[in-house]
Order: C-alpha cells, then structure tokens, then sequence
C-alpha cells in the first residue's frame, strides 16, 4: 500500500488553477523530489498533502486517511516550510518544547539539547528566535520537525536563502534522514540536492505534472547528451552547433562542448551532421544528462527564445 | 486536544504581556478606572455619600465606549495576524482540529483580559477606597469595608460586568480576525462592528413610549445596550422601561439581569463558534 497517495487533485483558487490532475503516489522509505519553476504549484501540492488547503477536486490521503479532514493523519508527520513560522518572541528550547506538546510529549531540557545539537544548533537554547539568521532558523524548524520522531518529512525549499556552506550541511543531515529509512518529500530550486537525494523525482509546470519517474529513468527517457570537442574555434562551432537539429542546448566545457539533445538516438546524427560541416572531431563521449537538462528541458516553453538555456549553470558544474 | 488547547492558551497568554495589543488594554482599563479615581478624589465636599460604589458609577459612561474596545484591540490580531506573519502554518499543520486553535487562542486572550481586569480592579478599588475611607473617616461617618463599598452589587458586580462586556467583544474581534487575512483589514472590520453595533443597531431597533416586545427584544439584544441597562440595574440607575419590564411579573426575563448576562455569553459563544467554523474551512494558503 503506498504511503502518500494523490488521487485527481486540483485545486482552483477563484479564477486560477494552481494544481490540476495531480496523480502519484509515495511509498514509505522514499525519497521524493517536487521540481518546478516558480508558481508551478510545489507548494500547493505539498500544502494539501498537509491538510492546510483543501483539494477543489481529488483525495489526497496519507496512510488511507485524508489530512484535511482527519487530523490525526499528520501525526507522522513533520513539515519544514519555505518562509519561517516560528514566533519571533520565543525561545529556541521553548519553540522546540511547545512544538512537542501538539505531539503529547514534555520533553526535558536535555533531550530538546540534544534535538538542537543534532541539527547544528549548540548553546542556542536561550537565544530568541528573532536573533536567528535565516539558515539558522531553517534548522530551528527541522528540530521542531523531528522532535516527534516523524516516519514522514516534509521539506519546502528547504536549501533557499543559504550559502554554500549551509546547502553541504542540510544534505548531510538530509541525507543522514533519508537513510534512517523515512519517507522524505522534498520541494526544492536546488536541483543538485533534489539530484543527489530523491529516488523519484515530480516535474511540475503550471499546475500539471509533466514527469515523474525514478531519475535514471527520467534522464534515460528525455535527454541525452555529449561531450564533443573539436579543432577550430569553440565559440564559432558553439554557434553552429545549435542550428543543429536535434540540438537542445549547448554549453562550454573546458576546451569542447556539452551538447544536449532532444533524443538519445540523435547522437549518430550529431556526429554525422559535426563531419559534414567540417568538423575535426577530437573527442565525442557520452554524459550523464542531469535532472538540470531535464528541468531545462521540460520547462523550455516558458523561457524566451533567445535565452533557452542557463548556460553558466552547465560550466559551473563541469569545471 | 485539551493539552494543545492549554498550550495554546499559555503561549498567547504569555505572548501578549510584550505586544502593543496587550499595553493597550492595561491603558484602557487604567483609563477608565482614573476617572473613578478622579471623581473619588472630588467627594470631599460631599463625604457623607461617598462610596466605591458612587466613584465606580462615574466610569459607566466611558466604559461603553472604551471596553468594548479592548475586546476589539485584544481579538483583531488573533488569526488575521498570524496568517500575515507567516506563523499560521507552525500550528495548522500540527494532528489537531483547527478549531482547537481558535479556542486556545480565546481562552489565552480571556485569560490576559481577566488578568490585567483583576490586576488593575483590586489596584484602584483599594485606592478608591482608601480615599473614600478617609473622607468618611474626616467627616465622622463610618468607614468600615461596608460603608465605604457602598451596594455590593455596584462595588463588586459592576467591575465583573465590565470583564464581561470586554469579553464578549474580544469574542467579535476574534471572529473579525478569522474572516480576513490581514490585521489592516481586521482592525478595520471590528471597528466597523463596534460602530455598527454602538450606533446603527441602537437607531434600528428605537424604543418609544409604547415599545413593541419585538423591538425590545431586538434592541436589547445589542451587547452595547445589554451592558448598559445591566450596570445601570446594577448602579440602580436603570432606564423607567426597562425598571418597570423587570417588575412586571410577567415571568419574562426581558429587563432582568440574567437576560443581559445570557445577552453578553450568546455574543461571546456565538462569534467564537462563528470564528472557530470560519478557521476550519479555510485554506491556508
């Protein structure tokens, strides 16, 4: 039986439409990644699996019951949202001990000690949580998350608005979670950390799920890509080689190019169409493709022509 | 859900000790209760007559206007406020009903209402009596607790009705509060019920020398006019009609004190229950 369970969601707000025919399901232990651009309706979806809106249409159920109506089904479960929702005025061991009661527990100022620590935050129990920096207050929530020891994590953009540093240490304690085989659902910008983390991953785009498969199966199904590299000029070539069809996206990498395609099988006829153009071809190797192309790829329509592809992005990563 | 409500409860209890909500209704009581003091201070020339009692019947116009508002002040931020501030979501997503919220929420509201009523009552009546003691004393007129109270029901149940009257608009202020996003808004709206209920429901529903029962009833059903006709009973300064309705025997409650008490606890229950309905259905978005 699955875990988390959605059924024909949707849910209108008056005139919009922020999710519509929403159907999967999430078994326990999983990790399961929510992508999307801005206002594709990650946060909607994970809101209504909490019971905080209503579907207009559906069931969305967790373990068979539905949160909306059954509060008792969020027992399981704990939510770190995007935007803090912590109250300013409180302390962090008191934050952490009233999130407790809601649970049925009183726990001791040890235990809400070593809660904190275990999420980086040491001697902070007396600190006002209006004094917390913004990834410092990210790990206040996930010590409230985890204070019930939740078999279930809800996690929205939980990589926002910290530095690189902070990013490596939320993988790490997200990693160590996922491990302790809970059920993790994870909305995140941070395509590396959904990458590096999710068994399954949801593409969303305005409302509508446009994939979801395990990650090898989504990159094996959509994208392939190469790395070619060529004599001559790499700006030039990097020119002609998008006029190419078939050619999704091309980046600089080092001396040769990422080239991105529509189609696995339209390798062959890269490497025909780079000959008959001239081409000296020095190097031509498969890539991974990664959940980023894929991203690229599936949410394209709503970039503008010009810029279809944030080609910086692919450099950084390979360099 | 009794454990989450007292957690609830204690956290806005505790949380209103610092917010400019919860000052504002320390200056509003402190407020009213200065004019009795005032006016305890002016009996020295007529000592004689001088109670608690009579001090506290200086309030009675002011406290209309001023309590109600402390209601408003205490209810308008309740939800509104949290749902501005993001912080809705720490609770709503939590294994309890929504509408335990609310009530937590109330209960911790009335609770610090209670509190600063009880904290500055006993402060000024023990002041008001003891200048009211020393006048009498001044004058050869006994100053025993008795005499300087005055009627027990004007010394004692006239602040209780107060805390009542406060109470039942903390109850519209709360369900203002559920019924928009924005504490602007709800600010806004309360003080268009306070309006609303002061002024227009009074000129709607005018008695005239002959009221029909209908009427009456309507009228009296305003928590405005509830509590006024109840502490002018309890200051023995009620209005002739409505003397003579609780006099006349008829076996109607209309014009009797356990009508305006049921008045002021319909009010309260029914706009939190209002409240607390409005809150489950929501989305929070």
């Amino acid at each position: 039986m699955s875990h988390i369970a959605f059924q024909g969601v949707a849910k209108r707000y008056r005139r919009r439409t922020a999710v519509q025919e929403l159907n999967f399901e999430v078994s326990h232990g999983e990790c399961f990644g929510l992508v999307g651009p801005n206002g594709a309706g990650k946060s909607t979806t994970l809101k209504l699996l909490l019971g905080l809106v209503k579907p207009s249409q559906g069931r969305v159920t967790i373990d068979d019951q539905d949160p909306w109506r059954h509060p008792d089904a969020r027992q399981s479960i704990g939510y770190v949202p995007e935007r803090s929702a912590l109250y300013p005025e409180m302390t962090c061991a008191a934050t952490v001990a009233y999130s407790a009661r809601f649970y049925g527990l009183e726990p001791s100022h040890e235990e809400i000690r070593e809660r904190l620590a275990s999420v980086g935050l040491r001697d902070v129990e007396k600190v006002r949580v209006r004094a917390l920096s913004k990834g410092m207050g990210q790990r206040l929530s996930l010590a409230c998350a985890l204070i019930h020891e939740p078999t279930t994590l809800i996690l929205d953009e939980p990589f926002s608005g910290l530095d690189p540093q902070g990013r490596r240490d939320w993988g790490r304690m997200l990693r160590t979670l996922i491990d302790e085989d809970r059920t993790v659902v994870l909305s995140s910008h941070d395509l590396d950390a959904v990458e590096a983390l999710a068994d399954r991953v949801a593409v969303l785009r305005e409302g509508q799920l446009v994939a979801l498969d395990s990650l090898d199966a989504l990159l094996g199904d959509h994208l392939d890509r190469v790395h070619v590299e060529l004599d001559g000029d790499v700006e030039t070539w990097m020119e002609r080689i998008r006029a190419l069809d078939g050619v999704d996206a091309v980046a600089r990498n080092g001396s040769g190019l990422n080239v991105t395609l529509h189609q696995p099988d339209a390798r062959s006829q890269l490497a025909r169409q780079l000959v008959e153009a001239g081409g000296q071809l020095t190097d031509f190797h498969l890539k991974r493709p990664t959940l980023d192309d894929l991203f690229n790829k599936l949410t394209a329509e709503e970039r503008p022509a010009e810029n279809p592809v944030p080609h910086d992005r692919e450099e950084t990563r390979d360099a | 859900m009794l454990n989450a409500v007292g957690a609830i409860a204690g956290r806005e209890f505790r949380a209103l000790f610092t917010s400019l909500q919860g000052i504002g209704v320390w200056v509003i009581f402190a407020l009213t209760y200065a004019l009795a003091i005032n006016s305890a201070a002016n009996f020295n020339v007529l000592a004689q007559f001088a109670t608690v009692e009579r001090a506290l019947a200086a309030m009675n116009a002011l406290d209309l206007f001023l309590i109600p508002f402390a209601g408003i002040l205490l209810g308008y931020g309740a939800i509104a406020g949290e749902l501005e501030l993001g912080t809705v979501g720490f609770l709503a997503h939590k294994p309890i009903p929504r509408r335990s919220i609310v009530v937590g929420k109330f209960l911790g509201r009335a609770g610090y209402l209670a509190t600063v009523w009880g904290i500055v009552s006993v402060g000024s009546m023990l002041w008001i009596g003891s200048i009211v003691g020393g006048l009498r004393a001044g004058v050869g007129e006994p100053a025993d607790p008795a005499a300087v109270l005055g009627s027990l029901e004007g010394a004692v149940l006239y602040p209780i009705s107060l805390l009542a009257l406060a109470t039942s608009f903390l109850g519209i202020g709360l369900l203002v509060s559920a019924l928009v996003r924005r504490t602007g808004a709800a600010l806004s709206l309360g003080i268009a019920a306070y309006a609303g209920i002061g002024i227009a429901w009074n000129a709607l529903f005018s008695v005239g020398a002959q009221p029909d029962m209908t009427n009456l009833v309507l009228k009296l059903a305003s928590p405005f006019v509830a509590w006024l006709e109840w502490s002018n009973q309890l200051l023995g300064q009620s209005a002739p009609w409505v003397r003579s309705l609780a006099e006349s025997g008829t076996g109607s409650l209309v014009g009797r004190s356990e009508f305006f008490v049921v008045v002021l606890a319909a009010w309260l229950v029914g706009c939190v229950a209002l409240a607390a309905w409005r809150f489950a259905r929501r989305d929070l978005a």
